[in-house]
């Protein structure tokens, strides 16, 4: 008796816990395009994604820049991040002994508890002034935030990309060993290929953080809100607009900046759609 | 990941389930939001919002308050911008705007009580080992704008003594070669390099859109001209002063309460960004902090007023870099 009592009332609470969860992405939803629609009334959705003069005091708001630098830093991000991340993965499931796997695992897991701002912070004092020195320009750059970046899709990438990794099964591994074949002829051959879903699910979702980030990136891009002539330029992504501007703008600026991260949203939804089809393909197989 | 989806479906064919906890939850909501709109601010706070440029030194007043007189009303200090400060007071929201500007026309014709509680001068700055000291406004609104984009290229009052010392030995056809020959190899000029003028690409930096000190600068120096978009934004004094400080090619602009000696403040025109300079308006890139307020305050908020614009206000206010004395005093 109590005991199904119990069991409902554990229910009830769960059930709302989840309601409560998922109803906060509702409003986010509702609450961001309510905000930011009327802007797109206003100048027109033609108009504020090709625009290249983004001016709220002027009332011009174009964000392609804005475009063309989040997808030029978030691509940057995975050049470096993917095979420092891939490679350590590797490394991790099929060479290193259990032990360093796990050491390496620990670290790689703290490395995702570093603050955003840490990481911006050494940017801003190691990373741009480096350039600024060697390579030229201002050193906020392109570049400077594509390597912050790419640091900080590390975690996301090396631990989806191992749990991808340790998914195949062991006798693939032993079947390819008997047959006289190396370690890494395994690995490039067989495992590689067979978690190769898996991995892009990993870059997906690392994709998604790079371009989800702001703090690290407002710190060392330089915010310029023209569209970046070399990666030494300094740019500006669609996340680092909302953010800085976000402490005052008023009347339609507000309107322009949740019109900026209803793009967002729309390129965050279809990464998320791309990555679960992806991952949904790979075990179908 | 892909169990705990069909574990978190197997709830959902069974709506009637779900029920009561959804019935329990819209209450809850419904409850949520009359309490969003009903009750406001208890009476005893005093609420102070706009300008995030006043609102580190309003803090300052607040806290102080708040420790000589801990019986009285606390004051909430919000941001939010110069218009919102208005706004806000105009609706109700708040008790007393702060402007880091003038007021608009549209704003003076609200009719509202005005207080200049200090003024801030603006430094614009390079890093020390710029030879520039001086800069016409005329020239700063060209950098801003992105017609000057090197150095070499600003007038040459600025840099005068130094072409003429370099050039003053050799006659017309040594300064004709000089120009090729210093780009092409710099070895050779080494030894004379502190008399070359300077040159390089300027590294633009500026406040973001809508900052009390952006809206300043547009006001003071920019006229109605738009930064270029080139420029490096950052979002704060202190993120322009440590760029400028690490970045010979840079310029920056920043209130002058914060300028220190990682860096060196230009005069403009020929007249220094000192107190003094502001006192008597030689300096020109001057801006007010203003508070804004309805003409039937409580006796709490005038009290507090009374604080701010009193003496030891001043005191704290000159302490932290501000001009504090001027046509007010009379007030």
């Amino acid at each position: 008796m109590s005991h199904s009592r119990d069991e409902r009332r554990a229910e009830l609470v769960l059930a709302l816990v989840a309601l409560v969860s998922v109803s906060v992405l509702g409003l986010i939803t509702v609450f961001v395009f309510k905000e930011g629609l009327p802007a797109f009334r206003e100048m027109g959705l033609w108009q504020f994604i090709t625009g290249h003069r983004w001016s709220p005091s002027q009332n011009a708001f174009g964000i392609f820049p804005m475009l063309v630098g989040t997808f030029m830093v978030t691509l940057g991000a995975l050049a470096i991040g993917m095979p420092l991340g891939l490679g350590c993965a590797v490394y991790m499931s099929e060479f290193s002994g259990p032990r360093s796997a796990a050491l390496l695992k620990h670290m790689v897991e703290l490395m995702a508890g570093i603050p955003s701002v840490v990481f911006g912070f050494v940017g801003l004092t190691v990373i741009v002034p480096f350039i600024r020195t060697y390579l030229g320009g201002p050193g906020f750059s392109v570049l400077a935030s594509s390597i912050v970046l790419g640091f900080m899709i590390l975690p996301t990438m090396v631990s989806v990309s191992y749990d991808a990794l340790r998914a195949v099964p062991q006798a693939y591994r032993d079947n390819m060993l008997a047959l006289g074949a190396t370690t890494w002829q395994t690995v490039r051959m067989v495992v590689l290929p067979s978690a190769k879903s898996g991995i892009l699910a990993a870059a997906i979702l690392a994709t998604g953080r790079a371009i989800g980030e702001t703090m690290a990136v407002i710190m060392v891009a330089g915010n310029a809100t023209a569209v970046p002539e070399s990666v030494l330029d300094p740019v500006r992504t669609l996340t680092s607009n909302i953010a800085l501007e976000m402490g005052y703008s008023a009347g339609l600026h507000r309107q322009a900046l949740f019109a900026t991260g209803i793009v967002l949203f729309v390129i965050v939804t279809l990464l998320n759609l791309i990555a679960r089809a992806a991952i949904r393909g790979g075990s179908a197989k | 990941m892909k169990k705990g989806f069909q574990q978190l479906t197997g709830v959902f064919p069974k709506p009637y389930r779900m029920a009561p906890a959804l019935l329990i939850y819209l209450i809850i909501m419904v409850l949520g939001m009359s309490g969003c709109s009903g009750d406001s601010q208890p009476a005893s706070s005093i609420t102070v919002a706009g300008s995030t440029s006043v609102q580190p030194f309003m803090d300052l007043l607040a806290e102080e308050y708040a420790r000589l007189y801990p019986d009285k009303p606390a004051v909430n200090v919000q941001g939010g911008g110069s218009s919102a400060g208005v706004r806000s007071v105009l609706t109700g929201a708040a008790s007393v705007g702060m402007l880091s500007r003038r007021l608009t026309s549209d704003e003076a014709a609200e009719n509202l009580n005005v207080i200049v509680m200090a003024q801030d001068a603006i430094a614009v700055i390079v890093n020390p080992q710029n030879p520039i000291t001086d800069i016409s406004l005329e020239d700063l609104c060209k950098i801003y704008t992105g017609e000057i984009t090197d150095w070499g290229q600003l007038s040459q009052v600025t840099q005068g003594t130094q072409v003429s010392t370099a050039d003053s030995p050799g006659n017309q056809d040594s300064q004709a070669t000089q120009e090729p020959a210093g780009q092409g190899s710099s070895e050779a000029e080494e030894p004379d390099n502190a008399e070359a003028p300077f040159q390089g690409r300027i590294h633009v930096i500026s406040r973001e859109e809508g900052s009390g000190t952006r809206g300043a600068f547009d006001e003071l120096v920019m006229g109605g001209q738009e930064v270029t978009p080139r420029s490096i934004f950052q979002d704060s004094n202190g993120a322009i002063r440590q760029t400028v400080a690490q970045d010979p090619m840079a310029i920056g602009y920043i209130s002058l309460g914060l300028v220190d000696d990682s860096v060196k403040p230009l005069a403009i025109s020929g007249v220094a960004p000192t107190v003094e300079n502001c006192r008597s308006g030689k300096y020109m890139l001057v801006r007010p902090f203003i508070l804004v307020f309805q003409h039937d305050v409580g006796p709490e908020v005038q009290d507090y007023l009374d604080f701010v614009t009193g003496s030891h206000s001043r005191e704290i206010l000159s302490g932290e870099g501000l001009i504090t004395d001027g046509e007010e005093a009379a007030r």
